[in-house]
């Protein structure tokens, strides 16, 4: 069975057509690349998955089950975890504390500041436990993003341009730190980037949306293949000579 | 519990001995009256922070639910012939009971809408009363003069428990996994609801603890009063009082709202019967200065 499968979803803002049917399904312990010209529906897509907006129609199943009439809060329980592409900590709080939340109120794992703290080791952030989220970096509030899902055990991530403005050696660590999830704990990943070269690294599978519209599916080596997406994302200096 | 905690508690419990105390110097009736009301204020304005301190949500007009309370607790009284001691508790549940559906209209609007939306619920609510039979119309409620034990201390200790609790209640919120729950809620409820909070939930709560806790207080100065009417129980000018009380003493912590009441009630109060003329002026300039000079309030870490 497919962890996640999205059927025919629809959205529009007013007059807009942000998209206009888009299906795809994920196997579990798949790491699957969305790309796309700004504007092209990813991030709709990612609110939609997590429950953040409705749909106006489609589907969205995880396990089999539909979820279409869950609330966010229902769906991270389920194990969605998610970032966000600019950045929405509690800033106000502590470092610990934004892992504390999800832990207590959307997670299976037992809520103590040592898994906390151990979250927050896992991503790099373990020193500045103390201190309010609002004092971080850009790198660093992206990482405390990533500990704040992974409290919540997650099946799947849904990861919303977690390298965006980050320097080489932060998406290094990133990059390895993702693939280690992967790797050894199974989590499903879905991520939208535009930070290609990083993302080739994690994944064999990319997605491409244009207009709302899925126009490839496949592996990453083949996309400069096909004219639509060169046209529509790639450019002129990717098409293969 | 923190040391200023610890520090504010000790002199709220010798506010216990403070009647007796004074009743060796003078007739005390004044000052307790005066210390009543700073009670009464002090109890409100910490049930707001449960709100707009930890929740991020300024329920300007929560004033309907101190009417609200006022009202069913008077009328239960007069009308029904219930005794006191159960129609305050009936008040108090009566506002907390309202505060559901309100909550869950309003609290799709944030920050200053849904500020002005809860004054509007207050101000519709005055004239509602205004109109009502079983209300007393614009004339309003008379009730029994208390002749029990203690007389009117009664009230000074009625209030003093209600801002007790209450002090309490927002000690435990301030470190609690349900805290957690209402500051995520603050900071970012996009954020909290991903983070598996159920928001809608405990914006509920943290309203109708708010209204509940208000409309007590209300009850309590119903029966102290012993004559309400729409414009003193849905009055604008303690909304105001509430928020300025609260932002003085500092938003979002737990002693800040007990200083801000304490500091704003006694200052009034002194300014009042020396400067019966300016009073408006002056307290108006003490609002600004400290605007100006402390903006997150006396105590405010956050925000």
């Amino acid at each position: 069975m497919k962890l996640l499968e999205v059927i025919g979803i629809e959205k529009s803002f007013g007059g807009n057509r942000v998209l206009k049917g888009v299906s795809f399904s994920m196997e579990e312990g798949e790491v699957l690349g969305v790309v796309g010209p700004n504007g092209s529906g990813k991030t709709t897509l990612i609110n939609i998955i997590g429950g953040i907006l409705p749909q106006d129609r489609g589907k969205i199943l995880l396990e089999g089950r539909s979820i279409d009439s869950l609330p966010a809060h229902r769906r991270a329980r389920m194990g969605l975890g998610r970032t966000f592409q600019i950045t929405r900590l509690f800033s106000n709080l502590t470092v610990l504390e934004n892992v504390l939340i999800p832990l207590r109120y959307g997670s299976p794992l037992p809520f103590r500041p040592q898994v906390a703290e151990e979250i927050l080791e896992l991503v790099g952030l373990g020193e500045l436990r103390d201190r309010p989220a609002g004092s971080l970096s850009l790198a660093q509030r992206k990482r405390l993003e990533l500990a704040r899902a992974l409290a919540l055990k997650p099946r799947v991530l849904l990861l919303d341009e977690i390298f965006a403005g980050l320097n080489p050696v932060s998406i290094r660590e990133i990059v390895s730190l993702l693939r280690d999830l992967n790797r050894n704990r199974g989590i499903t990943m879905l991520l939208v980037e535009h930070v290609l070269k990083a993302l080739f690294q994690l994944t064999r599978r990319v997605i491409v949306l244009s207009e709302g519209r899925l126009i490839f599916d496949g592996r990453p080596e083949e996309m400069a293949n096909s004219e639509e997406v060169v046209k529509a994302y790639l450019g002129e200096r990717y098409r293969r000579k | 519990m923190e040391k200023r905690e610890k520090i504010l508690l000790a002199l709220f419990f010798l506010l216990l001995l403070l009647p007796p105390a004074l009743s060796l110097f003078t007739s005390p009736a004044y000052w307790i009256r005066v210390l009543t009301s700073v009670l009464m204020l002090t109890s409100v304005t910490l049930a707001q922070n449960i709100l707009l301190g930890y929740t991020g949500y300024p329920a300007f007009g929560a004033v309907a639910f101190f009417g609200t309370g006022g009202y069913a607790t008077a009328v239960l009284m007069k009308d029904l012939s219930l005794p006191f001691w159960l129609s305050l508790p009936m008040g108090g549940l009566l506002s907390a009971l309202l505060a559901v559906p309100v909550a869950l209209s309003l609290m799709r609007l944030r920050s200053h809408y849904f500020a002005i939306a809860t004054l509007a619920l207050q101000l519709a609510l005055m004239e509602l009363v205004s109109n009502l039979e079983f209300t007393g119309g614009a004339y309003g409620v008379n009730l029994p003069i208390y002749r029990g034990p203690l007389g009117t201390l009664l009230f000074y200790y009625l209030f003093w428990t209600l801002a007790l609790v209450t002090f309490l209640l927002n000690v435990y919120i301030d470190r609690s996994p349900f805290g957690y729950a209402l500051k995520a809620v603050r900071e970012d409820e996009v954020a909290a609801e991903s983070a598996g909070v159920n928001t809608l939930l405990f914006k509920v709560l943290s309203f109708t603890l708010m209204a509940g806790i208000t409309g007590t207080a209300g009850g309590v100065y119903a029966y102290w009063i012993t004559y309400i009417d729409p414009a003193s129980m849905f009055d604008p000018v303690l909304s105001v009082k509430i928020f300025v009380a609260l932002l003085m003493g500092g938003v979002g912590t737990t002693v800040g709202p007990v200083v801000g009441a304490f500091f704003l009630e006694l200052i009034s109060e002194i300014v009042w019967s020396s400067f019966l003329e300016l009073h408006g002026v002056l307290l108006g300039l003490l609002i600004v200065l400290t605007v100006l000079f402390a903006p997150k309030g006396f105590l405010g870490v956050r925000r």
